[in-house]
């Protein structure tokens, strides 16, 4: 196979376009005709694209058209075909191919239909971060523009390294409980110094490293002989629970809103509750057993009737320990001019590689920068992040990015 | 190649278009639509009248398992018996390579035989992915 030739006179530069179905304002569970992506600051040479499945539900189809409103495919395809899973949709099956690459003029767009949009989130009990994109990979092709990677000023030959980055996001991405909302919290900035040569980036991988349960955190309401119940707070932010009325008569009624909780009992004649019926009424409603934990405290005494209460906070508990999101955050990545690589940030999954299995499927949609981009010595690699984490998450999640590519070693 | 470890697609693959033509990404579709054990043969997907098809890479979808057999454009199979979908690909990065590439002229069609393995009702998609080949004039 012969190598590629970029056309005498311009310049191909890595650049992706991406796509947000909550930020382009569409409405989950709706059908849109003709969505675009607008291609600014040069011709777009289209090479793949991957992500349908993070915006599409399981029964939605895509259909994509070139910059004359030609389809790409015969019919509208099923988003399960970017999933590596034969029957269950699951993230990380790869970059569907473009082949010949399509070329879509500057002040063209990418156009496409969308059936049954959904959104990818981050999930913890009944809040949800958004976390659905779509991208097409490719060149930006300029006339007289930079191409990648640029060239070096020396003569060299290339040795493998890689410059690693740590660091933990401490917020969180912005949450909805009644399903997520468009828009990306304010973004931390970070560089790594290029040091003693030339930087050529060819690859990024990313691993998160969740932080342990802050704790655990309860209180116990308790009667003279210490018969009562426990409840432990189950996530980070503090819990308040609450009775509503004066005394405690089954069947007890859970409602919860935000982080409150509140127990109303029977309006007529009744029997008191007892422990055990307050604790089976929590554990009945998914929304509060996801904030607290309850438990019977039975003192040698014997059972005894709950006892009536007006409201108790529970301090920050425990939090999600252990859940790794398939995409924790987003990233916009900027070359060695401090130029972005793409028209907005993109999800870590449609960026990065990365060797976890984040229970859905290890996260590898088999992006690379390609061409690869060109940092040069002094120079720096720099990127913002935008927290993608869910309240309920233990804060800080440390992430850890690989920086991978060659450096160009100076000839002696 | 400008970065090698990346797939060959995201570097830019040259214009293998023969003299006289011009190749355009296209990708033709078939339905699955099966009942338990049901088989299907002469299925048929039509190839637009305005420009060739040249068959290059094979995707799936499918609620189950099935096996599938293929024509190319003058009708001869080109498996010498149903081919299990458990043996082709259906990962959007990784599709099942044609090669060298199968010729449909304009105007023909794609014939398929396909039956279930699952036991069970079966739907998805089946993807012809290709290129349309229009003769300059």
């Amino acid at each position: 196979m012969y190598d590629y030739k970029t056309p005498e006179g311009y310049g191909d530069s890595f650049f992706v376009y991406a796509f947000n179905p909550l930020d382009a304002g569409l409405t989950v569970g709706n059908n849109y005709s003709l969505q675009g992506i607008q291609v600014n600051d040069g011709d777009f040479v289209c090479r793949g694209f991957s992500g349908p499945q993070l915006i599409l539900g399981t029964t939605g189809t895509i259909q994509v058209y070139d910059y004359l409103t030609r389809s790409w495919f015969f019919l509208p395809v099923s988003p399960l075909l970017f999933t590596n899973s034969l029957t269950a949709p699951a993230t990380g099956a790869g970059l569907f191919g473009v082949c010949p690459e399509k070329r879509y003029p500057i002040n063209s767009s990418i156009r496409f239909d969308l059936k049954n949009v959904q959104s990818a989130n981050n999930v913890v009990g009944g809040n949800a971060v958004a976390a659905s994109q779509m991208a097409f990979y490719g060149v930006r092709r300029i006339k007289n523009g930079r191409d990648d990677p640029g060239p070096s000023n020396y003569t060299y030959y290339e040795k493998p390294f890689t410059y690693p980055f740590q660091f933990g996001l401490t917020s969180y991405g912005i949450p909805a409980s009644g399903g997520p909302v468009a828009g990306l919290p304010a973004p931390t900035q970070y560089t790594i110094p290029i040091f003693d040569y030339d930087f050529e980036l060819r690859r990024i991988e990313y691993f998160e490293q969740p932080a342990p349960g802050s704790g655990t955190s309860f209180i116990d309401i308790v009667d003279e002989n210490a018969n009562g119940v426990r409840l432990t707070n189950n996530v980070p932010a503090m819990v308040t629970i609450e009775q509503n009325g004066t005394g405690l008569i089954n069947p007890i009624t859970v409602t919860v809103v935000g982080d409150t909780i509140t127990l109303t009992p029977f309006g007529g004649v009744g029997f008191q509750s007892t422990n055990q019926d307050i604790v089976n009424a929590i554990n009945a409603s998914p929304a509060a057993a996801a904030l607290i934990t309850p438990t019977v405290i039975n003192s040698p005494i014997g059972p005894s009737p709950f006892i009536p209460f007006q409201a108790y906070t529970i301090p920050g508990g425990g939090g999600t320990t252990g859940q790794i999101d398939p995409s924790p955050f987003k990233i916009l990545l900027y070359d060695n001019n401090w130029v972005q690589r793409s028209n907005i940030p993109l999800l870590a999954e449609l960026l990065c590689h990365t060797v976890q299995d984040n229970g859905n499927g290890l996260t590898n949609n088999n992006c690379y920068p390609s061409p690869g981009i060109l940092y040069k010595v002094n120079s720096v690699i720099r990127f913002d992040i935008f927290s993608l984490l869910c309240p309920g998450e233990s804060l800080p999640a440390t992430i850890s990015l690989l920086f991978h590519g060659v450096r160009r070693i100076k000839c002696q | 190649m400008k970065n090698p470890i990346a797939p060959a697609i995201t570097n830019g693959i040259p214009d293998a278009s023969p003299p006289g033509c011009l190749d355009v990404s296209f990708n033709y579709v078939y339905p699955i639509s099966l009942t338990a054990l049901q088989t299907l043969t002469g299925q048929t997907v039509s190839i637009l009248p305005d420009a060739d098809f040249v068959w290059r890479g094979l995707l799936f979808t499918s609620t189950g398992t099935f096996s599938v057999r293929f024509q190319d454009g003058q009708q001869y199979y080109i498996s010498s018996d149903f081919v299990f979908s458990q043996c082709l690909s259906n990962e959007a990065g990784d599709p099942f390579p044609v090669f060298p590439e199968v010729f449909y002229p304009a105007g023909g069609r794609i014939v398929l035989d396909i039956q279930d393995t699952s036991n069970a009702g079966n739907t998805g998609q089946i993807i012809f992915v290709g290129a349309n080949r229009y003769r300059l004039q």
